[in-house]
């Protein structure tokens, strides 16, 4: 009997041969099993070195591991011969249309909030939470809201039979927060509104609002001047301009609305800004002092800013929707486009 | 509240254009509704001057003028006009102009005579109605320069006043305003108020005025007219009025009219004759008294509300319209004239309950100056003197025991440059407040005292001055501030994080997001409500209407009305979910909470083609996707099992449950929530309680070594009964506590009713043994895999192929 060493060598000669000759993939496959598969020429020759003495066996051993690592490496290089002389006809028609998996398209008004929210996180504000069913207190109470303000009446705001009512604003977030804590706070609180509005086009019983407030010490007009700056920059690009008027909000003190120079037309006048260059988005202000004192906070050592916006109003300015009964008509066709 | 601009400047003169007049101030809170009758003309019409008249030779009704325009020569223009006075300035359309009407100016010979252009009327130049003569442009207009910017005084604008300033309902008040952002209120006019001869009689002769209620009424006012001759209203009154939109009535009503626009007060014109007695009794309403009111409205009232009556009778709804009864009419003679101060809460309640909103209300409503109640009051006597031809009868009843008293309200100056984030002195703001008509009390180098002077109802704290400084300083000029640093450190930012994930999970898993409405129909909402049970409904008190009654409970009714716009308008391959909140009044649960509704409706991948195209979903890609979503949101793994919701078809719906909990219903939609529809597939739903999931713990990422030996694998192939669950053969396999079992996973199903019997089926099982330490020989691997296949078949009634 020849030597295990002669035996391997001898297999391995055949093999890289076959290999060699081997003219498709399963010819290939086939000396594959014969020399390595679990039956195969090598495993059988491995099970023979029990017998070996032990004075040869590291040579044994030695050229077993060689033999099977060189066969494997050629049957390696023989696929990836028979490949590469693959014929181009078995090609395909890259034109034909791909195996898509499309992703969902988030909702215009999600688009706008988390995108509004990331934008005030980085400003380091953090995102606040209060309930839709809302006690008058907060909504309007605590918000230096007057007893007769039109705002209250069952005309225009939702009510529930026990008194509670349906946030029509998310300004009621800012008192809930401030009772449960200390100032400074910095929050921003996306979340949805109603009021008492007939469906038009640019009315909806539901809308959402985003809420920014900032306590601090010395916090100032010229902080909330910087921050919606920053927010339509970063928003809607360095090119819009904000414009800041004044005007009057019971809960803040100077109060103003500030407006965004209109995207449509680059602040030259057009049928969205009704040419005034301008595009209203909303109101914003000094906390006024009834409302610290309302929560507790002691309104000479401490100062802030309060900001709302609409979602909805600004998704319809970046997305040029007309109407804003197509956000929650939900058709399709409408909502594949974002 | 509308102004004439003409009208503005009797009281201030100011040299703005109409664009610089409402950009100044917007920007000082009073903002623009609209512009009207500010219009553009051809730079080629321009102010000329009349120099000489003469007759036209050939045409008695022509004139020939010579026109200075500024230019090296006069032009001669032939004109028909009857006012084309020498000296008289007027708007010139130079030849090759045209019009706004479309009029265009040629050189042409009139009856033989050259003329040079044309002079206009306001009807010509489309700057109005009037077309009876020339627009005269008046003495300050500049020879030569465009006529556009000395038309403006015909300009109505239309501003939007906010209710904390009442002062800004009137012309002089805007005026006022006006000033002040001049910085120039002493160049401010009162209107005229000459009381004329004093006449032989005094008005206690005439007329007694009697306060029930002082606190609905601090001040009361009436004076009396003789001699009044009711007519139409000159030109000049019936022309202001109409342009800001009041329609003219009569000489006596137009004046109390134009004094309310012109100084904010409402006034009010009783016949004297129909007064019994003459006497003004200011009470509370009796309870079920009747009174018509100008407008020919009945009104039951009751003591809530405040009237103005005579010896017997009520003759007016205090400060909101005037009683049929005392009308002026062509046979009034004699006129009683009040001018009071009425309660805003009081006059705003009245007018809300009779649903009777006027002029006069929206002033009293929002507050009037107690100081200008006498004044306005001889300012309607002058007038109507001058156009009535009325006598004034001597004196003023005027009932005021509680005069007005100036608050004085300290400012420190660091609290204005702290809160503005800017840096004036002292001077600066009292120079602002000066301009404002607000006179400095105290001053010292830190702070000022303000007296708040009668027409300012809005100043009462130090806040509100440091607004009316940020308004003269100018916003604009205020710098904006980059954030120095930011509030860090342990302020955790969870909320909405959650719901983004979520929201990112099913958009990655091809879904698109919708948004449907909070509130639903009472119908709609006991339907999706668990066990229909309407009382867990929380119901509006006043909805708007029967579609939005109640709040969501779930979010089923949302998906389906998704659903039945789409299949309406033919999208019928749908892959939607909403995100939001629901609402049920259940003691055991939240009121609101977060809710994922899922809706899958028609092809898998529509945008594919052959037979990938016409895969529709079924029960399992929804499945699949509510375990993947778990998945992304690290949730512990779930289990579905059958559930009973009848908002499902029996035998396609299951609950997902996480660690024992409900954390989903879902399944194909029953035939009774698709009424109406026009559905072509099946629709599949699901409903995944997101607060309670989202409340559990969630996988720590850790890593986990990877295995160093290999794996090897055996198949079970069996016809089991269709009553044995997938799931309980799972259970079984698992019941052997394998130590080398690392996966069970199902590679095929096979059903044939003629092959297997209708109640058989055939599942393949492939499962993956390894051992953590070495390689597994054949042997063991068969041994475990024959252990694993007996204890099947000793617990379950399978047949192995």
């Amino acid at each position: 009997m020849d030597s295990l060493v002669t035996q391997f060598e001898e297999a391995r000669r055949q093999a890289l041969e076959s290999l060699r000759q081997a003219e498709d993939r399963q010819a290939v496959e086939n000396v594959r099993i014969h020399y390595l598969g679990r039956k195969g020429v090598v495993p059988n020759l491995f099970r023979e070195m029990g017998k070996v003495s032990p004075e040869e066996r590291p040579l044994v051993g030695k050229t077993a591991n060689q033999t099977k690592n060189e066969i494997q490496a050629a049957v390696d290089e023989a696929f990836n011969r028979l490949a590469e002389k693959e014929e181009p006809d078995a090609g395909v028609d890259v034109t034909m249309p791909a195996r898509r998996h499309p992703l969902g398209t988030k909702h215009p008004i999600s688009q706008v909030m988390d995108d509004a929210v990331d934008i005030f996180r980085r400003m380091g504000f953090i995102v606040a939470d209060g309930p839709d069913l809302e006690t008058e207190y907060h909504n309007f109470d605590a918000l230096n809201t007057p007893a007769d303000h039109p705002s209250r009446d069952v005309q225009d705001t939702f009510y529930l039979p026990d008194g509670r009512l349906l946030r029509t604003q998310t300004s009621p977030v800012q008192i809930r927060v401030m009772e449960q804590q200390p100032p400074p706070v910095r929050i921003v609180c996306p979340g949805r509104c109603f009021r008492r509005d007939t469906p038009d086009a640019t009315h909806s019983m539901n809308f959402h609002q985003i809420e920014g407030l900032y306590v601090d010490r010395q916090v100032s007009l010229a902080d909330l001047k910087a921050a919606l700056t920053m927010f339509a920059h970063e928003l809607l690009g360095e090119d819009v301009k904000v414009r800041f008027r004044p005007h009057f909000f019971p809960f803040t003190e100077p109060s103003l609305e500030y407006d965004f120079s209109c995207i449509m037309c680059g602040g030259r006048g057009c049928r969205v800004c009704k040419n005034s260059g301008w595009l209203e988005i909303s109101g914003a202000g000094m906390v006024d002092p009834a409302v610290f004192q309302a929560v507790g906070y002691d309104s000479e050592e401490w100062s802030g800013y309060a900001f709302g916006m609409g979602v909805e109003r600004i998704a319809m300015i970046r997305y040029a929707v007309s109407d804003i009964r197509l956000l929650y008509e939900n058709d399709l066709r409408f909502l594949k486009q974002f | 509240m509308k102004t004439l601009l003409k009208w503005l400047r009797q009281y201030f003169d100011f040299n703005w254009k109409v664009e610089e007049l409402t950009e100044i101030l917007t920007m000082a809170g009073l903002e623009v509704e609209g512009v009207e009758g500010a219009f553009e003309l051809p730079e080629t019409v321009v102010v000329g001057r009349i120099e000489k008249r003469e007759n036209h030779p050939d045409a008695d009704k022509l004139s020939v003028c010579s026109v200075e325009i500024g230019a090296e020569q006069p032009l001669q223009i032939v004109c028909g006009a009857p006012n084309s006075d020498p000296g008289l300035k007027v708007p010139v359309a130079l030849p090759g102009t045209e019009l706004p009407t479309g009029l265009k100016i040629k050189r042409a010979k009139l009856r033989g005579v050259e003329s040079e252009g044309m002079m206009c009327s306001a009807a010509e130049l489309g700057a109005g109605e009037d077309e009876s003569g020339l627009l005269e442009l008046g003495q300050d207009a500049v020879v030569g320069q465009a006529a556009t910017a000395w038309l403006s005084s015909d300009t109505v604008v239309d501003w939007e006043i906010t209710p904390n300033r009442p002062d800004w309902l009137s012309h002089f008040g805007i005026a006022r305003e006006i000033a002040a952002l001049a910085r120039k209120p002493e160049e401010l006019r009162y209107p005229e108020v000459d009381s004329g001869a004093p006449s032989e009689s005094d008005v206690r002769e005439w007329a007694s005025v009697e306060v029930l209620d002082q606190s609905l009424c601090p001040r009361y006012t009436a004076r009396v007219l003789t001699d009044v001759k009711i007519a139409e209203s000159p030109r000049w009154l019936r022309d202001s009025l109409t342009a800001v939109g009041v329609r003219p009535v009569n000489n006596v009503v137009d004046v109390t009219n134009y004094v309310m626009l012109e100084c904010g007060q409402p006034l009010h014109a009783f016949d004297y004759h129909k007064l019994t007695e003459g006497k003004v009794i200011v009470r509370r309403a009796e309870e079920g008294e009747k009174m018509m009111t100008l407008d020919g409205g009945e009104h039951t009232l009751t003591p809530e509300q405040l009237v103005i009556a005579d010896a017997r009778k009520a003759v007016a709804l205090a400060g909101v319209m005037g009683g049929a009864n005392t009308e002026i009419s062509e046979e009034t003679e004699t006129v009683l004239l009040e001018s009071a101060a009425f309660n805003p809460g009081n006059v705003r309640a009245t007018a809300r309950k009779l649903g009777l909103h006027s002029e006069s209300s929206y002033r009293f409503e929002r507050g009037v100056d107690w100081e200008m109640v006498e004044y306005a009051s001889r300012r309607a006597a002058f007038l109507l003197q001058q156009t009535a031809g009325a006598r004034l009868i001597e004196g003023c009843l005027d009932f005021y025991p509680t005069p007005w008293r100036a608050d004085l309200v300290p400012c420190r100056l660091s609290r204005i440059n702290q809160l503005l984030g800017i840096d004036i002195t002292v001077e600066q703001a009292r120079e602002y407040f000066r301009c404002l008509g607000l006179d400095i009390w105290e001053q010292s180098e830190t702070a000022l005292t303000v007296r708040i002077p009668s027409f300012r109802l809005d100043l009462q704290r130090e806040a509100d001055l440091i607004e009316e400084v940020a308004r003269m300083y100018g916003l604009d000029n205020i710098p904006a501030k980059r954030p120095a640093s930011i509030v860090g450190g342990g302020l955790k930012d969870d909320a909405g994080r959650e719901l983004e994930e979520a929201r990112k999970a099913l958009l990655g898993l091809g879904l698109s997001e919708t948004m449907t409405y909070s509130t639903i129909s009472v119908e709609e909402g006991a339907r999706a409500v668990d066990g229909g049970d309407e009382e867990r409904l929380v119901k509006l008190a006043n909805p708007i209407s029967a579609e939005a009654a109640c709040m969501r409970p779930s979010m089923w009714t949302g998906l389906l009305r998704t659903a039945a716009v789409n299949s309406a308008r033919g999208n019928l391959d749908l892959g939607v979910f909403e995100i939001g909140r629901v609402v049920v009044s259940d003691p055991a649960l939240p009121e609101e909470r977060y809710q994922a509704g899922l809706l899958l409706s028609g092809r898998v991948h529509p945008e594919r083609y052959g037979e990938e195209r016409e895969r529709q979903y079924d029960f399992f890609d929804l499945k699949g996707i509510l375990e993947d979503f778990c998945e992304a949101l690290l949730l512990p793994p779930p289990e579905c099992r059958p559930c009973e919701d009848g908002k499902f078809v029996e035998g396609e719906r299951a609950e997902m449950l996480i660690q024992g909990r409900r954390a989903a219903v879902f399944g194909r939609v029953h035939a009774d929530h698709c009424r109406g529809m026009r559905l072509h597939y099946p629709l599949y739903a699901a409903l995944f309680e997101l607060d309670s999931a989202l409340s559990l713990e969630r996988r720590q990422k850790v890593f986990r070594p990877l295995p160093q030996y290999p794996a090897t694998a055996r198949d079970i192939s069996m016809v089991v009964p269709a009553s044995i669950t997938h799931r309980q053969i799972v259970e079984t396999v698992q019941e052997t506590d394998s130590q080398w079992l690392e996966q069970i996973a199902l590679f095929d199903l096979y059903e044939d009713a003629e092959n297997l019997g209708k109640d058989r089926r055939s599942l393949a099982y492939s499962l993956v043994y390894r051992h953590s330490g070495r390689t597994l020989t054949d042997e063991e691997a068969n041994q475990e895999h024959e252990r694993i296949k007996s204890h099947l078949q000793s617990r379950l009634a399978v047949d192995f192929r």
